[in-house]
C-alpha cells in the first residue's frame, strides 16, 4: 500500500482581537490507499480546521503557519490556485458538514453535479448527464431525480446526493465531515453504511471527521484522536480500543457508554477544555488529567512512536522506552 | 390505580394541522404526532422513550408536563387526571413535576444570575418562605448538583458557565422544589462526550437521594440503556416496543427495534445485512390511520400489515410490541 496523503508538523493559528489562538498546532498523521481514518475529537478540539486546511481552505483571520501537506507527492500548501484548481474535485473532495444546507435551493441537484463535473472535466453535456445519472444510482437514488430540486428529497437522501457529488470526478480521497451529524439514528447508519461500501468498492482513502466514538471505531481502520488543537493518538482501532496510551483517549473511551456493556458505569472527564487564546507551552491535557505532574505544565509533548504504528503525545508513555 | 404507579397515561393522542396547497385550494392534512400511546411509570422508575426525530417522544412529555393541550386520552398523575383538572390545580401540581429540557444555551435566561434563576421556583411555588431561607434553599440545590462551593456560582451569568455547568443548573431549577417526577427531554445530546458521562452520573445519584421518577426522553439507545429501568421505543407517534431494558436489548422483537439495536451493537453487521434490516423507504407522518406505520421501511411486511394497525401485544415479563408477524419472521431467522 501506498501513502495517499501525509501530514507533517501542520500547524494553523487564527488571529484575534485577544490574541493568537493556536486552533491546530504539530498535527501529523498519514494515510494509506484505501484506508478509513476516523478523525475524533469534542467539538472545538480543531477536526473541521484540519480538514480545512488539508484543502487550503482556511481564510482570514486563519492562516496555515507550518507544515506540509502532501497528497501524491506534492505539497498542497505549496500549490498555486491553478494546481489546486485541478486537484479539488478530481483528487480530493469533500462531503460537507450538514449536507441540508450544502446544496444551492435553487437549482436541481442533478444541475449541481454536472457543474462540478463539466467544470473539472473535458467531457460533452450528455455524457455528464449520464454519468450524474450512474451516480445517483450508486447512491442508492434514482437516476430520473437528478431533475428534483433539493427541497424535494428528504435528510437522507439530501445527503447521499452529497455523497454523489463528492464522488464526480472519481477522486481518490474523501474527507467526511461530521456529514451523519443531525440524522437520525437509522437514517445516519444507512448514509454510513454507503460511504463504507463505496469506499470498499472504489478503493477509496477517507477521512471520517466525527465526535462519534461507536460509530468510528466500527467502521476505521485507524484513528487519530485530537484534543485541544493537538493530535493526542494515533493507531490502528484495535489499539485504541485495548490498548489506549493517551489519558484522554482512555477517559474518552470510560466516557462513551456501551450497549455490550450496560452495567459498566461511564466516568466523566473533571474540568473544561482549555481556552486556546496565547495558550502557553503545556500538554493542553495537563488541566484535566490524573497523572499530570511538573513537565506537564512547562513543556509540550512530541508525538512519538510507542510501538509500532501506535503514535501518542505523552510524557508518561515515552519515558517509559527511552 | 395501582399505589405504586407515579403515572399513567391511557390512549394519548395528539393531532396537528397540517396546511398544504395554494390560497384557493387549501387542503387541511391531520399528522398524527402522537397516536394512542399508552404507559405507566412506577415510583422511583426511570422510563426512557427513544425514537427518531419527529416521533412524538417531546410532544408526549410535553402533555404529561401540561405544556400542550392532548387531543384526546387521560394522564393519571398521582391519582388526578391531568387532562380535566383546573389550570389553578395543575399550577400546584407543577411543583411537583418540572422538565429538564435539551439546550442549556437556550432554556437559562441571560440576563438573569444563577441565584435569580433558581429563585424562580421557589417564588412562584413557596412564597411563604422568608427570603434567607430560600437563599439556603438555592445553595442546598447548587450544592446537589455538585458545583461547589455554591458560592462562587451564585452571582455569576449563565454566559459565564460551560455547556456542562449551564445543564446542572438547569437540572438544579427542576429539583430545587424537590418534586416526584421529573421529565427529561434528551438533556445530554447538546454536550460533548466527556461532559455527558458527569450528567448521566448526576441525574442517577440525584433519583437515589431525592427518590425520583423520571421519563428520560433519547434517541441513543446506548444512552438509554444506561440510564433506563424501561424502554418504550416510538415510531411516528406509536409505542412500537416497550419493556424492561435488559429485554429490549437482548431480544427485540419489533422490526425497527431490531435495525436500531443492531446499529449500536455492532455496526459491521448492520453495514453486511442493511437490506434484511431495514428498506429506504420515506417517512410520511400524515399517512392514514390504516395499516402498520413501519409499513414502509419494513423488510417482513406481510398483506396484513398494509390494512390494519397492529395492537401492542404482551410478550410476557413486560414486555410487549406493536407487530402483526413479529412471531412468524422471529421464527424464519433464528
Amino acid at each position: 500500500m501506498s501513502t495517499v496523503l501525509s501530514i507533517e508538523n501542520l500547524s494553523t493559528f487564527f488571529k484575534t482581537d485577544k490574541g493568537i489562538v493556536r486552533a491546530v498546532e504539530d498535527v501529523t498523521f498519514s494515510l494509506e490507499e484505501g484506508e478509513m481514518l476516523g478523525l475524533i475529537g469534542e467539538s472545538g478540539c480543531g477536526k473541521t480546521t484540519v480538514a480545512q486546511s488539508i484543502l487550503r481552505l482556511i481564510e482570514y483571520p486563519g492562516k496555515v503557519v507550518s507544515g506540509k501537506v502532501i497528497l501524491n507527492g506534492k505539497d498542497l500548501l505549496k500549490a498555486t490556485d491553478d494546481e489546486l484548481y485541478s486537484l479539488r474535485w478530481k483528487e480530493i473532495s469533500v462531503i460537507p458538514q450538514s449536507a441540508m444546507n450544502a446544496l444551492n435551493p435553487v437549482y436541481t441537484v442533478g444541475d449541481q453535479i454536472i457543474e462540478a463535473i463539466l467544470l473539472h472535466e473535458k467531457v460533452s453535456k450528455s455524457e455528464a448527464v449520464k454519468r450524474t445519472k450512474t451516480l445517483l444510482e450508486l447512491v442508492g437514488i434514482d437516476g430520473e431525480r437528478q431533475k428534483s430540486f433539493p427541497h424535494e428529497f428528504s435528510g437522507g437522501m439530501k445527503q447521499r446526493v452529497a455523497i454523489a457529488m463528492a464522488l464526480a470526478c472519481n477522486p481518490k480521497l474523501v474527507i467526511s465531515d461530521e456529514s451523519t451529524t443531525g440524522l437520525d439514528v437509522l437514517t445516519q447508519a444507512q448514509v454510513i453504511a454507503l460511504i463504507k461500501n463505496l469506499q470498499k468498492k472504489m478503493n477509496l482513502s477517507v477521512i471520517l471527521i466525527s465526535h462519534d466514538l461507536p460509530m468510528v471505531t466500527a467502521i476505521c481502520e485507524k484513528i487519530a484522536i485530537m484534543y485541544a488543537g493537538k493530535l493526542v493518538e494515533w493507531a490502528t482501532t484495535e489499539e485504541i480500543l485495548n490498548n489506549p496510551k493517551h489519558p484522554y483517549s482512555k477517559a474518552l473511551l470510560n466516557a462513551t457508554p456501551n450497549l455490550s456493556d450496560p452495567d459498566r458505569e461511564v466516568v466523566s472527564i473533571p474540568g473544561s477544555v482549555p481556552n486556546l487564546v496565547n495558550i502557553p507551552k503545556c500538554c493542553r491535557f495537563h488541566t484535566r488529567c490524573p497523572y499530570a505532574f511538573d513537565r506537564c505544565l512547562n513543556e509540550s509533548p512530541e508525538l512519538r512512536e510507542v510501538t509500532p504504528g501506535h503514535y501518542t503525545a505523552c510524557f508518561l508513555e515515552g519515558d517509559k522506552n527511552g | 390505580m395501582d399505589n405504586s404507579v407515579l403515572l399513567k397515561v391511557n390512549q394519548l393522542k395528539k393531532t396537528f394541522i397540517k396546511k398544504s396547497g395554494t390560497v384557493f385550494n387549501r387542503k387541511k392534512t391531520e399528522v398524527y404526532a402522537v397516536n394512542n400511546v399508552n404507559f405507566e411509570i412506577k415510583k422511583g422508575e426511570i422510563l426512557g422513550i427513544i425514537g427518531e426525530s419527529g416521533c412524538g417522544k417531546t410532544t408526549t412529555a410535553r402533555m404529561v408536563m401540561r405544556l400542550m393541550e392532548e387531543s384526546s386520552g387521560e394522564i393519571l398523575f398521582e391519582g388526578n387526571n391531568l387532562c380535566t383538572i383546573k389550570n389553578a390545580e395543575t399550577n400546584r401540581l407543577r411543583k411537583n413535576m418540572q422538565m429538564i429540557f435539551q439546550d442549556p444555551y437556550d432554556t437559562l435566561n441571560p440576563g438573569m444570575r444563577i441565584v435569580d434563576i433558581l429563585m424562580e421556583p421557589l417564588n412562584a411555588h413557596e412564597k411563604n418562605l422568608p427570603s434567607n431561607e430560600k437563599l439556603k434553599r438555592v445553595i442546598e440545590a447548587i450544592e446537589s448538583i455538585e458545583l461547589k462551593p455554591a458560592e462562587d456560582y451564585l452571582y455569576r451569568y449563565p454566559h459565564q458557565l460551560s455547556g456542562g455547568q449551564r445543564q446542572r443548573i438547569a437540572i438544579a431549577r427542576a429539583v430545587i422544589l424537590k418534586p416526584s417526577f421529573i421529565a427529561a427531554d434528551e438533556p445530554t445530546s447538546m454536550l460533548d462526550v466527556s461532559v455527558r458521562a458527569g450528567i448521566l452520573n448526576l441525574l442517577l445519584d440525584l433519583r437515589k437521594k431525592m427518590g425520583l421518577t423520571m421519563l428520560f426522553i433519547t434517541h441513543d439507545l446506548s444512552t438509554a440503556s444506561y440510564m433506563c429501568d424501561r424502554i418504550a421505543v416510538m415510531y411516528q407517534g406509536r409505542i412500537v416496543e416497550i419493556g424492561p431494558t435488559k429485554k429490549i436489548i437482548q431480544s427485540p422483537s419489533h422490526p425497527y427495534t431490531i435495525a436500531l439495536v443492531s446499529v449500536v451493537k455492532d455496526l459491521n453487521y448492520f453495514i453486511e445485512n442493511r437490506e434484511k434490516l431495514i428498506l429506504d423507504g420515506e417517512v410520511d407522518s400524515t399517512r392514514k390511520d390504516t395499516g402498520c406505520t413501519f409499513v414502509t421501511r419494513c423488510p417482513h411486511q406481510e398483506k396484513v400489515c398494509h390494512s390494519k394497525a397492529p395492537e401492542i401485544e404482551a410478550l410476557g415479563n413486560g414486555h410487549a410490541v406493536a407487530c402483526h408477524c413479529h412471531s412468524n419472521w422471529l421464527e424464519k431467522t433464528s
